[in-house]
């Protein structure tokens, strides 16, 4: 008897209607605005995550090549000549970088070696602080999608629920028709924010270390190549 | 950058497309409706008087017995019919064999032991089927009868054994007759909730004389008389007798108590039960329970 009298007063649900639009439509303002950032957090990570992985990888293929015509025995003057032009990439920008200022130290005759290693030394540090800035650049932005989206989600997910039990005390009818939908709707920004969440923390992680042995490879190559220039000025002194 | 943000957004939109066409597609729950259990709530009370009816309650007669009289059925007729015939022909033929063994065709038994006997011993056998058919009708019929009860649907339902079957019959003719006695306001007993009611109302003014030594032994039992209202008819008394000083202290903090929580609330309808009454003061039970 109950189960009819409910089925009359509460007004017939399509049970179509649960696609993720239509629960978009029928949520509450602030969950919403929390679905519509989400979104957009999750866009442009993916964004930046697609960036970031070309831009690894060809930092990667790059320094691998350069480091094969570096150590194939070719002079480094023609070296530097055929680069000086189009520097685009990390490990010859360090290169193009310390020759530069060692052929600008040699201009002028003069035979400071202390001053010229140490200027070398500089030029490359400031190269490889370039680099990774310009490696890790944007990679925040995942860091915070990846702790703060499913925070923002469960905000959206708790005021969602907060304004279904509204309506549930408004109505004085605790069937389960009456709970559903928001309840659904609520859990919607909790799933669209771990949504986010997950692949920027997976990514966030992966580039991290990417960054990491990028960095290293960068330092290895400015030792190596300085030595090699210290050597080269000892030499010629 | 931008690679990135045009790939990034093309896999969203054709995700959230595809998922708008898919999650629609959820399977509804189909819900079969539960099948409805009509319960009933009865009141502590309640459930103690029935379980009290049920030991002098009485039975009625079985059913079989009527319903075996009132049956229209045409065999027992024709049986009894056959009965008075072998007294008058004891040393008979074997011509009626024939005619009583096509007769009962619905019986399978008399068939096949017709057939092989003499003639002499065949009378004695008609005679034993004659008698039998009304005794072993009546037993089928009430089974059968037994499935239209409205009220027995339960116990039918119900595979257990037979003794448990008997218990809810009693039950539930205790029932029928425990609700025969409450109409007029007579019922016999005060359930143990309603004792318990009175004991909570009293045991929120009482205050135990804690100080006295061995103070969880002075158990002192009360007398008291009331009004239909609940409030004192008379000074209440206390029950037995009282020796020693510490005893005492126990009485005059039971008579306190009484007295101040006076206007009882207790159910009217059985002032009867509540009129006089006896209530014990044990230090033990109010304070611990």
């Amino acid at each position: 008897m109950n189960a009819v009298v409910l089925a009359q007063t509460v007004p017939a649900l399509d049970l179509g209607d649960f696609s993720f639009f239509n629960l978009f439509l029928q949520a509450h303002i602030v969950v919403k605005l929390v679905i519509l950032g989400l979104l957009a957090a999750s866009i442009w990570s993916w964004a930046i995550i697609v960036d970031k992985y070309l831009q690894f990888g060809r930092a990667r293929r790059q320094a691998e090549k350069f480091e094969r015509v570096f150590w194939s025995g070719q002079s480094l003057e023609e070296l530097y000549a055929s680069l000086s032009h189009n520097v685009n990439h990390s490990m010859s920008a360090l290169f193009v970088a310390a020759m530069r200022e060692w052929k600008r130290s040699h201009e002028g005759g003069v035979r400071a070696s202390a001053g010229v290693n140490m200027r070398i030394d500089k030029v490359l540090n400031v190269a490889i602080s370039r680099e990774m800035e310009r490696l890790e650049r944007r990679l925040l932005f995942l860091a915070n999608v990846g702790s703060i989206a499913p925070f923002v989600g469960l905000f959206g997910t708790v005021w969602g629920i907060m304004t279904s039990f509204q309506a549930i005390a408004a109505s004085k009818n605790t069937n389960l028709a009456v709970v559903a939908p928001g309840i659904a709707e609520a859990l919607f920004a909790t799933a669209l924010g771990l949504l986010a969440a997950i692949p920027a923390v997976i990514f966030y992680n992966k580039f991290t270390n990417e960054l990491g042995r990028q960095s290293n490879k960068l330092e290895w190559f400015a030792d190596e190549f300085s030595t090699i220039l210290s050597r080269q000025l000892e030499d010629r002194a | 950058m931008r690679a990135g943000l045009a790939i990034s957004g093309v896999t969203h939109v054709v995700l959230l497309t595809w998922s708008t066409l898919v999650f629609p597609s959820a399977e509804v729950f189909e819900v079969e409706p539960v099948q409805s259990l009509p319960v009933e709530i009865i009141t502590p009370s309640e459930l103690t008087r029935i379980m009290a009816g049920a030991q002098d309650a009485e039975l009625p007669e079985p059913e079989s017995e009527p319903i075996a009289a009132s049956e229209p059925e045409s065999q027992p007729q024709q049986t009894a019919a056959l009965e008075p015939e072998p007294p008058t022909a004891p040393e008979a033929e074997p011509e009626p064999v024939p005619e009583i063994a096509a007769e009962p065709e619905p019986e399978p038994e008399p068939v096949p032991v017709a057939e092989p006997t003499p003639p002499e011993p065949q009378h004695v056998e008609i005679n034993r089927n004659a008698m039998r058919v009304p005794t072993f009708r009546p037993r089928n019929t009430p089974s059968r009868q037994e499935q239209f009860d409205a009220d027995r649907i339960a116990a039918l339902l119900d595979k257990t054994p037979d003794q448990e079957q008997t218990r809810r019959q009693n039950d539930t003719q205790s029932d029928r007759s425990a609700t025969r006695g409450q109409s007029d306001g007579r019922d016999s007993n005060m359930s143990i909730s309603e004792i318990d009611l009175l004991r909570r109302q009293i045991s929120r003014c009482w205050n135990p004389p804690i100080g006295v030594q061995g103070a969880e032994n002075l158990i002192v039992a009360i007398r008291i008389s009331l009004r239909r209202d609940g409030t004192l008819s008379g000074a209440p008394e206390v029950d037995g007798t009282v020796s020693g000083g510490a005893e005492r202290v126990a009485a005059e903090s039971a008579l306190r108590a009484v007295r101040r929580c006076a206007p009882y609330q207790l159910p009217p309808e059985k002032y009867d039960t509540w009129r006089d009454i006896r209530v014990t003061f044990d230090p033990r039970q109010m304070l611990g329970g």
